[in-house]
């Protein structure tokens, strides 16, 4: 098989489980009700299954350039979806909550370094010049999948049971598995190598993450920092990482190599992609809320409305994997936030108002913008570094990525139900017989209803 | 609905906020990419 035809089949062997990593994430989302009544558990355990998965993630996703090193990248991939799809499987046969919980940590684990090695392989295989075809493919994967998510959740469990969401898994990851064997293979820099455990790096980096992700996740249900348990998992986690980056900056072999964010463009590429993903799970978690509690839309057709901006990076990415080529990727990354900007700013000037058109087009910008910014950011900041350390690279890109999407679902969702609150509160600063459009208002009302 | 606007008002903020680091960034030179050649393509 020529050399041309073999890459696209590795990109699709490698984006094959990532996609079905990262449908993964919103897939249970959906279903937490059915899952609730059918292992008799209440709306805060159900939620661990959540929880529990995105930790997991968070956690694995640093390792998994040194995991690759260590164990052989083919061997660590091969075991990722095995793991992966097994425990899929136990998901769905889950007997308890706990039961649940405990396969969905190990579906995380599986699952957590299939992102950052299906990237590294994509930018190894793909020469230079078609970088931007390759992280165009890895962008409709870490963009669409969060999106179709939910729909396919939500379908399945309607129409067949919550236990298929978790069975699909099983066909794909055997696929998976084989052409694995059959088409991945180490390249000569990861053959051989000898490297020592880096025990403290690993404890303090599980612990962390671990406790960052929890936080994260249940910070607005347990209305932050006046529950106890947030303030120990924050504590717990500021200081986990504060002795990890010291620990890994002394360590010979360390588990994540930190030295990588001496490249400026590194650096910035990630307090980028941080913010990006910060804002496009920001909308995604904020549009559906206001359609459906204000607008009174039902869930498919907010739905309809989220599909659109989907669609349109599904579109705007393999353009943008080819245009990065003639044209300076900084320009489109500028346009790309431009137009990104712009879209939120049409979504502040939302009001009851708005008809379907208003509120699709905007959601339609959003998805161009982010078509546009994702790819050649993602080039731009992994094109400087060696290859010896992509693995490592990938894996801290990842990370950064995850964690900015975790930061955008947790603070727009409290800034939402705090600036709820000022305003009810300001509204109703007003509401006594001294205020004279209060008054008004009242004895008008007053009026029409004795009429 | 006013706390949905002041969270959109901010993400534009956000978004506006990073484009000066995008213009620090370098410039990718493909042919200086040689590094990059020794691919996993058998």
């Amino acid at each position: 098989m020529d050399s041309n035809a073999n890459k696209w089949i590795v990109a699709i062997t490698v984006m094959l489980p990532t996609l079905m990593v990262i449908i993964d994430t919103s897939v249970v989302n959906v279903s937490l009700d059915h899952i609730r009544g059918s292992l008799s558990a209440g709306i805060d355990e159900a939620t661990w299954s959540i929880t529990s998965y995105l930790a997991a993630n968070a956690i694995i996703i640093p390792m998994t350039g040194w995991l690759s090193r260590f164990f052989g990248r083919k061997r660590y991939l091969i075991f990722s979806v095995v793991l992966f799809t097994l425990s899929s499987l136990f998901c769905g046969l889950a007997w308890s909550i706990q039961s649940l919980v405990f396969f969905r940590i190990l579906q995380g684990i599986a699952g957590g370094s299939l992102v950052p090695i299906s990237q590294t392989v994509l930018l190894e295989t793909f020469p230079p010049a078609q970088h931007g075809m390759a992280m165009a493919l890895y962008g409709i994967g870490i963009m669409f999948g969060p999106i179709i998510g939910p729909f396919l959740g939500g379908w399945i469990t309607d129409n067949w049971s919550w236990h298929w969401i978790f069975f699909v898994n099983i066909p794909v990851g055997i696929i998976s598995i084989l052409m694995s064997l059959l088409f991945i293979h180490d390249p000569p820099y990861l053959k051989g190598m000898k490297m020592r455990i880096d025990y403290w790096g690993l404890i303090f980096l599980s612990v962390g993450i671990g406790c960052l992700q929890v936080m994260l996740d249940k910070g607005q249900r347990e209305d932050w920092f006046s529950s106890d348990f947030i303030v120990w998992l924050c504590i717990i986690s500021v200081f986990a990482l504060v002795i990890f980056v010291i620990v890994e900056l002394f360590a010979k072999e360390p588990i994540v190599n930190l030295r990588v964010l001496k490249s400026l463009s590194f650096s910035l590429g990630n307090i980028i992609i941080f913010f990006v993903f910060f804002n496009m799970f920001g909308s995604i978690i904020l549009l559906p809320i206001y359609l459906q509690t204000l607008m009174g839309y039902t869930a498919t057709l907010s739905g309809t409305i989220l599909a659109p901006g989907g669609i349109a990076s599904l579109i705007v990415m393999p353009v943008v994997g080819r245009l990065i080529t003639w044209v300076n990727s900084k320009a489109i990354i500028v346009c790309g936030i431009i137009i990104t900007a712009w879209a939120t700013y049409l979504m502040s000037m939302f009001n009851r108002m708005a008809d379907f058109n208003a509120i699709l087009w905007p959601r339609v910008l959003l998805g161009v913008g982010m078509g546009l910014i994702v790819i050649p950011l993602t080039t731009l900041t992994l094109s400087h570094i060696r290859k010896e350390e992509m693995g490592n690279a990938t894996s801290i890109f990842n990370l950064v990525r995850n964690i900015g999407s975790s930061f955008g679902v947790a603070i727009t969702s409290t800034i939402l139900t705090r600036r709820a609150q000022f305003h009810q509160f300001r509204l109703v600063e007003h509401m006594t017989p001294f205020d004279a459009p209060y008054a008004i208002g009242a004895r008008q009302t007053a009026e029409a209803l004795n009429f | 609905m006013m706390s949905f606007n002041d969270v959109f008002h901010l993400l534009t903020v956000m978004m506006v906020m990073i484009i000066p680091l995008v213009f620090f960034m370098r410039q990718i030179y493909h042919h200086a990419s040689e590094d990059h050649k020794e691919s996993t393509v058998k």
